[in-house]
């Protein structure tokens, strides 16, 4: 169904090519999972089969793409989309329409299905990937969990001939990644040849027939899965563990009698008409790494942005260190990373970024601290390219770096490792405990089980429940978390 | 189904969701014509005033005001520099207030029709009414996608102003007026690159889905011209003719910058 044979592509006003002489087959009924570190390239081989490397970017492509047994250059992207359903890393940029219902609707309604057909189709996806409570909602309002959940409906309910999915589990919660595995099992099964670009390996074990490692451009390494249980290869290309135990039932709770903490007392807020928080407690120890989990869409992003006074709560007090303080002044002591780095880069070059972040007070040795971090962070051969102009895994490490500069007592980080390889996710969690040993609160955010295994001694499971201050106490189960103690810690 | 891009099942339907697009692209072109001709402050005030009222009642005040704003900056910019050039060379830069004011009268009514369609209509609708005016897909996919960026425009600029906050370079008055340059970079490199970006991505969206592949849309919700449309289309020919009245009364017509 799909074929690459020898295929080099060169992006304008690029003096190398991006992908070198790849070769690589998917047939129908088949699952293949492309793998390697971040910037190896394997976005642009997902460029080159959905055709906007040729027609979109205009790039130079040499050697053979085939879909559906025809060139790429021989027809015309919205040609090769009718066969090939794309996932992008960032769901958010295949999104064309305004709510959830249109987006779904929108490719059933230019290859004129009959209405009645696309309301029914509109329903099953929407019924498969748990969005029939959201179908009336702007995309815009999403959390990046439902943002990926609504791409993938949108893609799978064309029924495509193939599917080409770029990181498709990076922003879901495992039980949606199991059911993803349950869903694209059952296509595969129905003939549907399927590419899968991911980091994560292990939720593809018993699913992905073949894999591909790529490293600068070329395929070094094909195979079954299990090329990638070797350690060595995971080593040499910055892999992640082709094996990961879920971790959330042993991370122990945050016990909200220790003294050195932040707590929110009495929480409420609502989303319109939703509540999301009713008089909820929480505690947030100060030197521990805390996951902050729960199903997509839950509200964890929210509470971070409640704790930081980015969203007013309803209701609420925040306590620091017993001292009763404004949101807006935790913001102050805080470095919040968001999933989205674009927004937070603003200077020249990173090496601005880094120095404009770090305290005022700080005027001495403000070059070193500088170089101290960009090395750290594997930055420092950047330090003068326009933050803009990195890739998604450098822009979030040059944030992290910018965040650490700002020397905080909490970080709050939404999906650090969201598209980043195994080298770079071990870099965050270390960074994470890092902060922890220094007394800061660490606050992570994610669905990663490697990272929260990697990093977490604590979690905090939403939704919270609601709850009265009498009732707060570390014996009485007030959280509606789960919570179990982790052996290791 | 509503479609702004605030729209959310928990917010209030507004009157002009409620609209055919066809009457709020037929709003667009009557105003847009009314700004080409229409050169007196007076006879642009009616209009002004109604559209103002219609771009409110999509019940996003916050960005219609963001956007007033927006303009009401790029007139008190422009007013310096006119200041400065009726010091420097006074027979090229004529200070006369009608003249300023009637580019900005034009933006303003500009402002609230297109606002007013951006945030209330289903894109799919407008990709339909526009193809239904039988124009070249190069003239109406361009033009749904610059309408449909400016809700991802909005969005991203809220984005934008939360990262300056959680950075520690609040946008306030005084950091504005004793840092400018400092304030316009923080402000706008993201805000530029994230347009650019937001920019190429509906693009490849639109590719992607498949817009322009064929001949026509099958939507699976049909909207209607109903009485409440015949009623905004009336008022809005009289507030034209109105307008065009004041027009003739203040001294005719002319077609140009002032």
């Amino acid at each position: 169904m799909i074929q690459l044979q020898n295929a080099t592509f060169t992006y304008p006003f690029h003096p190398a090519p991006a992908v070198q002489d790849v070769s690589l087959e998917v047939a129908k009924g088949e699952i293949v999972l492309l793998t390697g570190p971040s910037g190896c390239g394997k976005s642009t081989v997902v460029r080159m089969i959905n055709g906007l490397g040729l027609h979109h970017f205009r790039g130079t492509l040499t050697g053979r793409v085939l879909v559906g047994g025809r060139p790429v250059d021989q027809q015309e992207t919205s040609d090769i989309s009718t066969q090939v359903g794309t996932l992008f890393q960032d769901p958010e940029s295949q999104f064309f329409a305004l709510d959830v219902c249109d987006e779904i609707a929108m490719g059933h309604e230019w290859r004129q299905v009959p209405p009645k057909e696309t309301e029914r189709r509109i329903r099953q996806a929407a019924k498969q990937f748990g969005l029939s409570h959201i179908l009336d909602k702007s995309i815009l309002t999403l959390s990046e969990g439902q943002k990926q959940k609504v791409a993938l409906a949108s893609i799978m309910s064309l029924g495509p001939q193939a599917l080409i999915l770029d990181e498709p589990t990076a922003n879901l919660d495992p039980e949606s990644t199991e059911a993803l595995a349950q869903t694209l099992s059952e296509l595969k099964a129905k003939g549907v040849a399927i590419l899968i670009v991911d980091h994560r390996l292990y939720w593809l074990r018993h699913l992905a027939d073949r894999v591909a490692v790529m490293d600068q451009g070329r395929i070094v390494a094909q195979g079954d899965f299990k090329i990638v249980d070797n350690a060595v290869l995971r080593r040499r290309y910055g892999l992640r563990k082709s094996h990961v135990v879920d971790p959330r039932p042993e991370l122990l709770p945050p016990d909200p009698t220790i003294e050195h903490a932040i707590r929110l007392h009495n929480l409420s807020y609502s989303h319109g008409l939703h509540p999301i928080f009713e008089d909820a407690n929480l505690t947030l120890p100060l030197g521990q790494v805390i996951g902050l989990l729960g199903p997509n869409g839950v509200g964890k992003t929210t509470l971070a942005m409640l704790l930081t006074g980015l969203h007013k709560a309803k209701k609420g007090r925040l306590i620091f260190n017993g001292k009763r303080i404004k949101p807006s002044e935790l913001l102050c002591r805080s470095s919040v990373i968001l999933q989205n780095t674009d927004h937070q880069l603003h200077m020249q070059t990173a090496w601005d970024e880094v120095a404009a972040s770090l305290p005022r007070k700080q005027t001495g040795e403000k070059e070193k601290r500088v170089q101290n971090l960009l090395a750290k962070y594997n930055i420092a051969h950047l330090a003068q390219r326009h933050p803009q102009s990195l890739s998604g895994g450098e822009k979030q490490r040059l944030v992290i770096a910018c965040g650490e500069a700002k020397n905080p007592d909490v970080l709050i980080m939404d999906e650090p490792s969201s598209g980043l390889d195994g080298a770079n996710m071990r870099l965050i969690a270390d960074c994470a405990q890092d902060f922890a040993r220094r007394g800061a609160c660490v606050l992570l955010i994610s669905h990663d089980l490697e990272l929260l295994n990697s990093a977490c001694w604590y979690a905090l499971t939403l939704p919270l429940k609601s709850s009265t201050l009498k009732e707060y106490s570390y014996d009485n189960n007030v959280f509606a978390t789960e919570y179990h103690p982790r052996k290791d810690h | 189904m509503q479609a702004s891009f605030a729209s959310d099942s928990t917010m209030p339907k507004s009157f002009p969701t409620t609209l055919d697009v066809r009457t709020k692209l037929f709003l667009c072109v009557l105003c847009s014509l009314s700004a080409i001709i229409l050169t007196s402050p007076l006879a642009l005030s009616p209009l002004l005033a109604a559209s103002a009222l219609y771009a409110l009642s999509t019940k996003n005040i916050k960005k219609v005001l963001t956007a007033y704003t927006v303009v009401l900056l790029m007139l008190s910019v422009s007013a310096v520099f006119i200041v400065l050039l009726d010091m420097i060379w006074p027979e090229l830069a004529q200070m006369e207030f009608r003249l300023f004011l009637t580019p900005f009268l034009r933006i303003g009514l500009m402002l609230n029709v297109v606002l007013g369609l951006a945030l209330t209509s289903r894109i799919q609708s407008l990709l339909m009414a526009l193809k239904s005016l039988r124009l070249p897909s190069l003239i109406y996919i361009p033009a749904s996608v610059m309408i449909r960026f400016i809700p991802t425009f909005f969005n991203d600029a809220k984005q934008v102003l939360q990262a300056l906050k959680i950075r520690g370079y609040p946008l306030t008055l005084r950091t504005t007026l004793l840092r400018p340059l400092h304030s316009l970079r923080v402000l706008f490199a993201p805000l530029v690159f994230r347009a650019l970006r937001s920019s190429d991505d509906l693009a490849m969206a639109a590719e992607l889905k498949g817009i322009g592949l064929t001949g026509s849309i099958v939507p699976h919700r049909r909207q209607t011209l109903r009485p409440r449309d015949m009623m905004v289309l009336a008022l809005a020919l009289g507030l034209a003719a109105v307008s065009f009245f004041i027009q003739a009364r203040c001294g005719g017509f002319s077609i140009g910058m002032h």
